[in-house]
C-alpha cells in the first residue's frame, strides 16, 4: 500500500482507482480502515466476524466504486455498505442472539428494559471494572443501537452524517441515540437517574 | 424548574454532541451552569461517550492488523475480475437539490408554514394513489430511506438543475433501457419508506445484480432521477410520463422525483401560479397512474383520511402581491399534498413538507414580499396537515 497522503481527495482517489490505479485504492483503504473497523466492530463484537467484514467491505466498495458519485464523501457511502454488510451477517448468523429491548423474555415475562431497571451492584467502581462492563452492556445492546453509538462516539459523526450512513431520517438518529444511551447507561449504572422523560417513557 | 429540567434533558444529546442551534445551545448552558441535577446528568453522558472511546481503542487491533489488511484483501479477493464489472466512468449524474436546513426542521414539525399542503389533499382524493405497505416494526437493519444528504442540504437551493445525463450508458440503447425501466416499474415496490433497490441498467455482459448485493448497495434517488429523466421524452417529460404508466405503487424516489419535475415545469412557465387554477391541468392528472388493485383501493377507501372533495377558497392575505404568492403556493402544495397522501407514511409526509419547506425558501429566506402575511394565510391549515401526519403514521 502506498503512504497516506491526506491532501488528496477521496473524489480524485477513486476517479484515479477506477482509472485503473490500484493503488490509488490502496491509500482509500489505509485511510478508512480503522474507521470502517471501529464501526463494523462496534456492530458485530467478534473480532474474527469483523476482519471477515471488513475485508468483504473493502472489496465490495471496490466492486461497485463507478457507483459512487465522486462529489460525495466516500466515508459515510463505504460505512453504509460496511453497516449493512455487519447487519445482514448478524441477520444470518445469529438470529435472536442479541435482544430487543422491549422483548419480554419468555421465563421471567419481564423485558429488557424491565430487568435493566432492576438494582445491580451500584456502589463507586475502578474505571477499568466499569469499562469492562461497559463492553459487556454493548456486546448485549441491540446492534441499531451499538451502531449509532459507535458512529457518534467514536467516530464523532455529525448527526447528518449518521443519517446518511445508516439511511435515516436525522431525527431518529437524535431519537435513536437518545435512547441508546439511556438504556446503555441504564445497563451499566443500574438505578442511575435517567430523564424524567424516559422513566416515564418506559 | 421541573418542566424546564425535562426539556432541557432531552436536549443533552444533541448538546453534548454539539448538533443544537446556538439559541438552544445557550439555553442548555445556562440551565446546566444553574442546575447541579442536570449538570450532573449531563457529566454521566459524557463520561460514558468517553467510556465508548476507550472501549473502542481495546477493540482496536493494532497497526501490524492494519499494515497487512490491504495486502489480505488482495489476496483473498479478484480486484481484477471485480474491475470488469464496472460501467464505463461518465460524468457523474447533477442531481437536484433537496434541502432543509437543521434549524428549520422543527419549525416545520409544527406546520408553521408548510402548512397549505393538505388542505389540497381533498381535491385530489378521487384519484389519489395507493397505499405503501405498513411499516415494519423494529426492523433487524436500518430502515433505509432517502433522505437529504449533507451535500444535498448544502446545495444551491431552488435552482433547477440540467437535465440528468440521458445518454445510454455503455452497451446500452435507448429502447432496451426503457424496456427495461418499465419492467422495473412494474414490480411491486416494497413499502414506501424504504429506498428503492434500483438494479444498476445493465452494462455490457452483465447480469442482473444479485440479491445481496443489491441489500448491500441499495442506490440513492440520483440513480433513479436519471433514469426516469432518460426514460422519459425530454421535451415533456410529464406527457410522456402519462403515456407509459407504471404499474407498481410509486417509491418516495419516484414521488419526489415527480414532485421536483412538476414544479420545475411549472416554474419555468410564464405565469405559473396561474396556470394551476384549471382543474383538467393540475399535477395529478399527469401523474402516472399508479397500480389500483381491488386491495389498495379498498385499503385507500378505509384508511385514507377523509379530506375534503374541494379546493378551500384561497384565504385572503394582506396586498395584492400576496395573494399571488399565497397562490402560488397552494399551487405548489397541491403537488405536495398528493405525494403526501401517496407516501401515506409518515416519513413521506415529512419529506414532502422538507421538500415544499425548499421551495418555500431560497438562500434561507422566505420566497414571499411578506412573510408574515403568507404565514398568517396558510396558518388555519396547519391542522390538516397535522392530522394527515397523524393518519399517516398509523
Amino acid at each position: 500500500l502506498e503512504k497516506v497522503r491526506p491532501e488528496e481527495k477521496d473524489g480524485e482517489l477513486v476517479r484515479r482507482t477506477l482509472a485503473g490505479d490500484r493503488a490509488a485504492y490502496g491509500i482509500l483503504v489505509a485511510r478508512y480502515q480503522r474507521g470502517l473497523y471501529a464501526l463494523i466492530r462496534g456492530i458485530v463484537r467478534n473480532p474474527a466476524d469483523t476482519d471477515d467484514l471488513v475485508q468483504e467491505a473493502f472489496f465490495r466498495a471496490f466492486r461497485y466504486l463507478d457507483r459512487f458519485d465522486t462529489n460525495r464523501n466516500f466515508r459515510p457511502w463505504l460505512f453504509k455498505i460496511g453497516a449493512n454488510l455487519s447487519f445482514r451477517h448478524l441477520r444470518r448468523t445469529r438470529p435472536g442472539s442479541w435482544i430487543s429491548i422491549d422483548a419480554e423474555d419468555p421465563e421471567t415475562g419481564l423485558t429488557l428494559g424491565d430487568r435493566l431497571k432492576s438494582p445491580g451492584a451500584e456502589e463507586a467502581i475502578p474505571r477499568v471494572a466499569e469499562n469492562r462492563r461497559l463492553a459487556e452492556a454493548m456486546d448485549r445492546l441491540p446492534p441499531l443501537y451499538r451502531s449509532i453509538l459507535v458512529l457518534r462516539a467514536v467516530h464523532e459523526l455529525h448527526y447528518d452524517e449518521i443519517a446518511e450512513t445508516l439511511g435515516i431520517p436525522v431525527g431518529t438518529v437524535m431519537s435513536r441515540l437518545s435512547r441508546a444511551r439511556r438504556v446503555l447507561r441504564e445497563m451499566v449504572e443500574p438505578g442511575s437517574d435517567a430523564t424524567p422523560g424516559s422513566r416515564r417513557a418506559r | 424548574v421541573k418542566e424546564e429540567c425535562t426539556e432541557i434533558r432531552a436536549l443533552l444529546d444533541p448538546w453534548l454532541d454539539g448538533e443544537l442551534s446556538t439559541g438552544d445551545r445557550r439555553r442548555v448552558a445556562r440551565h446546566v451552569e444553574g442546575c447541579a441535577a442536570c449538570r450532573e446528568e449531563a457529566e454521566a453522558l459524557g463520561r460514558m461517550n468517553e467510556a465508548l472511546r476507550d472501549d473502542d481503542h481495546a477493540g482496536d487491533p493494532g497497526n501490524a492488523y492494519f499494515a497487512g489488511l490491504g495486502d489480505r484483501i488482495s489476496a483473498r479477493f479478484d480486484f481484477a475480475e471485480a474491475e470488469t464489472h464496472w460501467a464505463k466512468p461518465a460524468d457523474p449524474p447533477r442531481r437536484r437539490t433537496l434541502a432543509i436546513p437543521r434549524v428549520w426542521i422543527p419549525r416545520i414539525a409544527f406546520g408553521v408554514t408548510g402548512t397549505a399542503v393538505i388542505l389540497i389533499a381533498g381535491y385530489l382524493v378521487h384519484d389519489i394513489g395507493d397505499r405503501p405497505e405498513p411499516m415494519p416494526r423494529v426492523p433487524a437493519a436500518p430502515d433505509v430511506v432517502y433522505e437529504p444528504t449533507a451535500r444535498e442540504q448544502a446545495a444551491p437551493i431552488g435552482v433547477p438543475d440540467a437535465v440528468p445525463d440521458a445518454r445510454p450508458r455503455k452497451g446500452e440503447t435507448g429502447a432496451p433501457r426503457n424496456e427495461a425501466l418499465r419492467k422495473e416499474e412494474a414490480m411491486p415496490s416494497r413499502a414506501m419508506h424504504e429506498e428503492v433497490k434500483v438494479a444498476p441498467p445493465p452494462a455490457a455482459g452483465t447480469g442482473p445484480v444479485a440479491k445481496d448485493q443489491e441489500e448491500v448497495l441499495s442506490v440513492d434517488g440520483a440513480a433513479f432521477e436519471s433514469r426516469v429523466a432518460s426514460a422519459h421524452d425530454d421535451e415533456d417529460r410529464l406527457g410522456s410520463a402519462a403515456q407509459a404508466p407504471p404499474e407498481a405503487i410509486p417509491s418516495r424516489p419516484e414521488l419526489l422525483t415527480f414532485f421536483r419535475t412538476a414544479l420545475e415545469a411549472r416554474d419555468t412557465r410564464p405565469n405559473a401560479p396561474a396556470a394551476a387554477e384549471g382543474r383538467g391541468d393540475t399535477p395529478s392528472r399527469r401523474i402516472p397512474n399508479v397500480s389500483s388493485s381491488p386491495e389498495v383501493r379498498s385499503l385507500r377507501a378505509k384508511d385514507a383520511p377523509a379530506l375534503p372533495q374541494e379546493a378551500p377558497a384561497p384565504a385572503r392575505a394582506s396586498g395584492e402581491a400576496d395573494s399571488t404568492w399565497v397562490r402560488t403556493y397552494r399551487d405548489r402544495a397541491r403537488i405536495l399534498a398528493e405525494l403526501a397522501h401517496r407516501t401515506q407514511s409518515l416519513e413521506g409526509c415529512e419529506a414532502a413538507l422538507a421538500e415544499y419547506w425548499r421551495m418555500l425558501h431560497r438562500d434561507g429566506r422566505l420566497l414571499a414580499p411578506d412573510p408574515a402575511a403568507l404565514q398568517k394565510a396558510l396558518d388555519p391549515d396547519r391542522a390538516r396537515i397535522e392530522d394527515l401526519m397523524r393518519c399517516a403514521a398509523r
